[in-house]
């Protein structure tokens, strides 16, 4: 049990933000969560060491958020309030929760299957074959969609700081 | 003109774009579940490995099976050769060693046969994992078969985590010889 609580301390707080990125609210990203860990820990027992642990678990993980969008689907557009930052601020705080929020926007209007390479990319710090591998896609598709989130991304964080530096 | 992101190349400049929203990533709050969820998962953890660490097969008994009965053979051998005399104790000896070898190969050939049919059976076994593709996984195994030492630890610490001993005992003496300096986590060391 020790041994299983070290992977999950390790892992819980990426994971976690890789799901409430995904879908936005924190209700949803708790049940999806321990539903991805309750998975993870019913297919343990049969865990072969061919794959590392960290693409294993995305995996499972990444198939139970898809499972959940495919029955929802379309997803709320109510911004993510829990994720928003609740104490008050000086104006550096200021921008940078601006720049944020920004950036969080951004993110929700990326098409499901970008946010899903992005995601992956920075919250759980999977490299480009890996990501192709969990999402089940080749490696170029892989390196594509990453490639325009990004770009979606910096344009969005451009504009951005060209609008503050207007003001 | 539009701006493809195809167009870009994937070498530096991409890089440097990624850096730059990592970067600007690195601004979110890193939000972490709450207790109450931690709790749960971990209970469920305890639940779940625990009965299964309760259900499984008590492995000393086969062990122990099998010393009895060679310690028996051994008895009735070592009676039988101090009732027989010595030309006839060389001749049974010769007898069956002979024998003994091309059998012990056939064995040894069985065994070999076998063990692709237990990983691709520990495949079929796969619950949740049925549904992932464990070939995806190959190609980047194959191109680096020494895992890095973190990620390797991991797979250590799932399988002692499910009690998986003997593959965990494989696995462990070949991490000791690929990182011999590495210090293992106190939960992998016996």
């Amino acid at each position: 049990m020790e041994a299983f609580e070290l992977l999950y301390n390790r892992h819980r707080g990426p994971l976690y933000r890789y799901i409430l990125r995904q879908v936005g609210d924190a209700a949803t990203a708790n049940d999806l969560f321990q539903g991805s860990w309750e998975k993870i820990i019913k297919a343990s027992g049969s865990y072969r060491p061919s794959a590392p642990f960290r693409a294993w678990m995305y995996r499972i993980a990444h198939n139970h958020v898809m499972d959940h969008f495919r029955r929802t689907r379309p997803v709320s557009d109510l911004p993510p309030d829990e994720i928003e930052a609740d104490n008050p601020a000086p104006e550096k705080q200021l921008l940078d929760q601006q720049r944020s929020s920004e950036l969080r926007k951004a993110v929700k209007q990326l098409p499901a299957e970008q946010k899903d390479a992005l995601l992956l990319k920075l919250e759980a710090g999977l490299d480009l074959q890996t990501i192709a591998n969990v999402t089940g896609v080749n490696r170029e598709t892989a390196k594509s969609r990453l490639r325009y989130a990004v770009g979606k991304l910096k344009k969005a964080l451009r504009e951005q700081q060209t609008e503050s530096s207007d003001d | 003109m539009t701006s493809d992101p195809r167009d870009k190349n994937s070498g530096p400049e991409f890089e440097q774009d990624l850096e730059t929203v990592r970067s600007a990533w690195s601004s979110l709050e890193q939000t972490d579940p709450p207790e109450l969820l931690d709790q749960a998962v971990l209970n469920t953890a305890r639940r779940q490995l625990g009965a299964r660490r309760r259900s499984r097969p008590l492995r000393w008994v086969g062990g122990f099976a099998t010393a009895a009965v060679i310690v028996l053979a051994l008895t009735i051998v070592i009676q039988q050769d101090e009732q027989s005399p010595a030309p006839a104790l060389e001749k049974t000896n010769g007898f069956k060693l002979e024998q003994a070898a091309p059998v012990a190969r056939k064995k040894e050939a069985k065994r070999s046969a076998a063990a692709p049919a237990v990983s691709v059976s520990d495949a079929a076994t796969l619950t949740v994992a049925e549904e992932m593709s464990d070939s995806l996984f190959e190609p980047e195994q194959a191109a680096d078969r020494i895992p890095e030492a973190d990620a390797w630890i991991e797979q250590l610490l799932l399988l002692r985590a499910t009690q998986q001993d003997e593959k965990l005992i494989q696995e462990l003496t070949a991490f000791r010889e690929a990182y011999p300096d590495y210090t293992l986590p106190p939960e992998l060391r016996d």
